[in-house]
């Protein structure tokens, strides 16, 4: 476990507890510059909440979290994209009254930087960077391969359109690490390949990923790098295969079937 | 880039069109001044649709702003004898400042709680203008507050002051429609749906809801303002807990998703009672009939109710895409 | 009358007053309790109480005995009724529209009141007579005593209402985990109902106490309410001891910067206690830290 330049993400020894329940517990973790990284494990791992604590939506009890080598944890939620790093969420929570280009032009607000008093009066700083953002949008929602429903209300397209666009939402903050909690769930097979060959693009533009997903197959063939948690503990930590063939994970979260494969 | 100046530019010049031919239509005194009244009424609720609507925040406390905002300026031009164009300022700046100093400690609050303090800080400003008797007159109130004199021009009848009144309803439209397309308008529709990931997004919350909470106040100021040097006189009844309920109504009644919504729903209560003058005496009950069956029945509000779709201004593509 | 006669004297009226804003604070905690709504037509319950009593008794020339227990039930009813037919009807509303929702109901009873009874004030005979009953160089009216009574009488009522029947220790489980209370077949939508019933009994019951030493009318309510509420954030939303302790705490400081300061701005007092003890303690002046740390404000 070392603090090399190529560590975008360092957890050390972090602990988060919710009244009795140890949700994470003394968990240590790396993720590589430009890596895709899984974190994987059964319902109730502590998976999102180490997505919360990440985003500073919760403060660990103990231990500290690192982004880029500066400490992040004792931050507020809204510094941290300010700092490169955006997320999706588990549970879907793209903003129903607005319509699909403004839910991807908020993931902008980290980019511009007009205030209350500039943005009445629209003058040609104003106006200009509302141009901006708005171009901004539209080209990651191009990105995406979700262009041209911008108008659109959210109810009006599908879930699995909806899940794009809060992904939109975070890649267009262009941030250096995107965390992303499950969002192959709810996905059918071919719809899961386009959030593959997404995911792959996102990397290819120097973005570090990572996410929790658990479609196995999926994990598997696009991670550098997986994480195994369980009851708030990692438990193996290691490239595809060697997860594959850890005993202690075959034993909790796989399964033996897998394991032979 | 042009296509958004203009639309909201646009609206509010309609606006400010369709009220001046209002007025040329009606032209009865006393009814031009309900339309001042109705102006004035819209600058507070146009701030209370941001704060409430947009923001997802409840002030109960409104008529105190227009209050501080409409006291300020009668003291200093009276008392002081300062001229107007000092005291406009100076008045809006106090009120602002106030709602400064107290939205820091009321907006870590929410809801039912954000209701009652405002509620609670509205109720303590009336007492004061009630018992400061010195400056305030206490409940008797006080007059002799000069008219405006702009550009050369007395705003010395209904009328001119009507023109006055409209072209700043078109001005404050016109900044909250642009703030509402904009990226702090789309940062608070965020709060209103989802507070926390609006702060994963990069919104420091508390402190935008406190410019809104502070701009709000601001506009209610400037409609004091606009209210003591047209009637002249001031006593505390004006700025009650009752109007601060009513200006809420007003924007719930209208639709508090949208700012047209708080337009459409000010014009409601504030003619219904002027033109049905059987209600007179029960202006209250008919309020609270109406308030409850929109709240039961169509808690959006009047806005987009099907029926009379010319009559409404009707959001344009452009407004949002 | 001696200094020490004399803040005996505010004492006494410090307490027969915070007696009624305990009343409401208790109103407040038993919808509180089960909804999580606070209800902003709370003192309008108590002004109902009030007007209806005056008008079995006034108009109608019913005796008291009969219509302060009429008035009462009346107003129960009225809180049934708004129940279902405004908060009931309302599935996943938004706490503003909540908010607006009780309100509504406000205006609504302030409005019917007015209707009804136009603007002026009125008033009951006291329970037992006028003759005040001199103590240590103070006066005692006897209704002051009927109200510090009827206060008692409630609480002891309610205590063993929650304790001991299945309704009230049903309506407590409820108060805990609606979930939890759902499985193990309590009703929780007949228990919100009843909650409203209640609170606006109890509103209903301090608007009949109090008529008799203050005059009533339709615009009463707002001040009631917002006093009582301080009350029970003073003393801990939800907690019933709290808010008892805390309306008469507000009440004597009312009576006492009334006598002692202005009597202008008496009605500040209990505003300015509840703005501090929201922004300072918003779990009130009795809750553990942690226990404020849970709850969202
Ligand atoms: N805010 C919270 N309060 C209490 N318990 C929580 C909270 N968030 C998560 N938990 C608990 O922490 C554990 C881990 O949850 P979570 O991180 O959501 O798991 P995962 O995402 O791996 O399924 C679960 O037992 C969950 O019930
Ligand atoms: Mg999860």
């Amino acid at each position: 476990m070392n603090n090399g330049s190529d560590t975008i993400l360092a957890a050390k020894a972090v602990t988060k507890r919710f009244g009795g329940l140890v949700a994470v517990s003394d968990l240590s973790l790396d993720v590589r510059h430009g890596s895709i990284t899984a974190i994987i494990g059964p319902n109730g791992a502590g998976k999102t909440t180490l997505f919360n604590l990440i985003s500073g939506l919760i403060r660990p009890d103990s231990g500290t979290i690192f982004f880029k080598g500066e400490r992040i944890d004792t931050k507020r939620p809204w510094e941290i994209p300010y700092l490169g790093i955006s997320r999706t969420f588990q549970n879907l929570r793209v903003f129903h009254n607005m319509n699909i280009i403004e839910n991807v032009m908020t993931g902008r607000y980290t980019h511009s930087s007009g205030g209350i008093l500039s943005c009445a009066a629209r003058l040609g700083a104003a106006r200009r960077e509302e141009q901006k953002i708005r171009e901004k949008a539209l080209y990651w929602m191009k990105f995406m391969n979700i262009d041209g429903i911008g108008a659109k209300k959210l109810k009006e397209v599908p879930f699995e359109t909806q899940r794009i666009v809060e992904i939109t939402r975070a890649v267009a903050a262009e941030p250096e690490l995107v965390l992303l909690d499950e969002p192959a769930a709810g996905l059918n097979i071919t719809e899961t390949k386009n959030l593959i060959d997404t995911i792959y693009r996102i990397r290819e533009i120097g973005t570090t990923v990572l996410i929790v997903e658990h479609d196995i197959d999926l994990i598997m063939e696009i991670s550098d790098h997986i994480i195994v948690l369980d009851f708030g503990k990692k438990i193996a930590d290691g490239t595809a295969k060697q997860v594959r063939n850890d005993r202690k994970v075959i034993a909790v979260y796989l399964g033996e079937e897998y394991g032979k494969q | 880039m042009k296509k958004y100046l203009t639309t909201s530019f646009s609206k509010s010049a309609y606006v400010f069109t369709g009220a001046v031919i209002l007025m040329a239509i009606v032209r009865n005194p006393y009814h031009v001044g309900i339309l001042v009244f109705l102006g004035m009424n819209i600058i507070i609720t146009i701030g209370l649709s941001l704060l409430m609507g947009y923001a997802g925040q409840i002030s109960l406390g409104q008529a105190a702003f227009f209050g501080i905002g409409a006291y300020t300026t009668g003291i200093l031009t009276t008392k002081l004898g300062l001229p107007v164009a000092v005291s406009f300022p100076l008045s809006i700046l106090l009120t602002i400042s106030v709602a400064f100093v107290i939205g820091i400690p009321t907006l870590r609050l929410r809801g039912h709680y954000l209701a009652m303090a405002t509620l609670g800080l509205g109720e303590i400003v009336h007492i004061v203008f009630n018992e400061l008797i010195p400056l305030t007159g206490g409940p008797s109130g006080f007059g002799n507050i000069p008219l405006i004199r702009i550009f050369g021009i007395e705003l010395d009848n209904d009328y001119k002051y009507f023109i006055f009144v409209w072209a700043i309803v078109a001005i404050v439209l016109f900044l909250s429609l642009n703030i509402i397309n904009s990226r702090v308008g789309r940062a608070l529709k965020a709060i209103h749906k989802e507070e926390q990931t609006a702060s994963t997004l990069g919104v420091n919350t508390s402190r935008l809801k406190l410019s809104v909470f502070v701009l709000s106040s601001g506009f209610a100021a400037l409609a004091g303002f606009l209210y003591a040097h047209y009637v002249t006189f001031l006593s505390p009844g004006t700025f009650s807990l009752g109007f601060s309920i009513l200006l809420v109504t007003m924007v719930a009644v209208g639709g508090m998703e949208n700012i047209w919504g708080a337009l459409i729903g000010t014009t409601v209560l504030t003619l219904l009672p002027e033109y049905l003058r059987f209600f007179k005496d029960f202006d209250i009950l008919i309020y609270g009939i109406i308030l409850i069956s929109i709240m039961i029945l169509r808690p959006e509000g009047l806005y987009g109710i099907k029926i009379p779709g010319f009559l409404l201004p009707r959001s344009k593509k452009g407004d949002n895409e | 009358m001696s200094f020490a006669s004399q803040l005996l004297q505010y004492t006494l009226s410090g307490i027969t007053i915070g007696s009624i804003y305990a009343l409401v604070a208790i109103g407040f905690n038993i919808i509180y309790n089960s909804t999580g709504i606070i209800n902003l037509a709370q003192g309008d319950f108590v002004m109902l109480g009030g007007m209806i009593a005056v008008f079995f008794h006034n108009t109608l020339h019913f005796p008291l005995v009969a219509s302060g227990p009429i008035a009462a039930l009346i107003v129960a009813l009225i809180g049934i009724l708004f129940e279902r037919f405004a908060i009931h009807p309302l599935k996943n509303a938004s706490v503003i529209t909540l908010v607006i929702i009780t309100i509504a109901a406000s205006i609504l009873f302030k409005g019917g009141a007015m209707f009804l009874w136009g603007k002026d004030a009125y008033s009951l005979p006291s329970f037992s007579g006028d003759e005040p009953i001199r103590f240590l160089g103070a006066t005692i009216l006897p209704q002051t005593i009927w109200i510090i009574c009827v206060l008692l009488f409630i609480v002891a009522a309610l205590v063993c209402f929650f304790r001991y029947t299945m309704v009230g220790r049903a309506m407590k489980a409820c108060s805990y985990n609606k979930r939890a209370a759902n499985i193990v077949g309590i009703n929780v939508n007949n228990m919100v109902m009843l909650s409203f019933g209640l609170s606006a009994l109890i509103g209903g019951i301090a608007g009949v106490i109090i008529t008799p030493i203050s005059l009533i009318e339709y615009e009463k309510g707002s001040l009631l309410g917002l006093k009582g509420f301080g009350a029970a954030v003073f003393g801990g939303l939800g907690n019933m001891g709290g808010a008892v302790a805390a309306g008469i705490l507000i009440g004597l400081l009312e009576s006492y910067s009334a006598g002692l300061l202005s009597s202008g701005y008496k009605d500040a007092v209990a505003l300015i206690i509840l703005l501090l003890v929201l922004f300072f303690r918003p779990g009130g002046i009795f809750a553990r830290k942690e226990v404020q740390k849970l709850k969202h404000y």
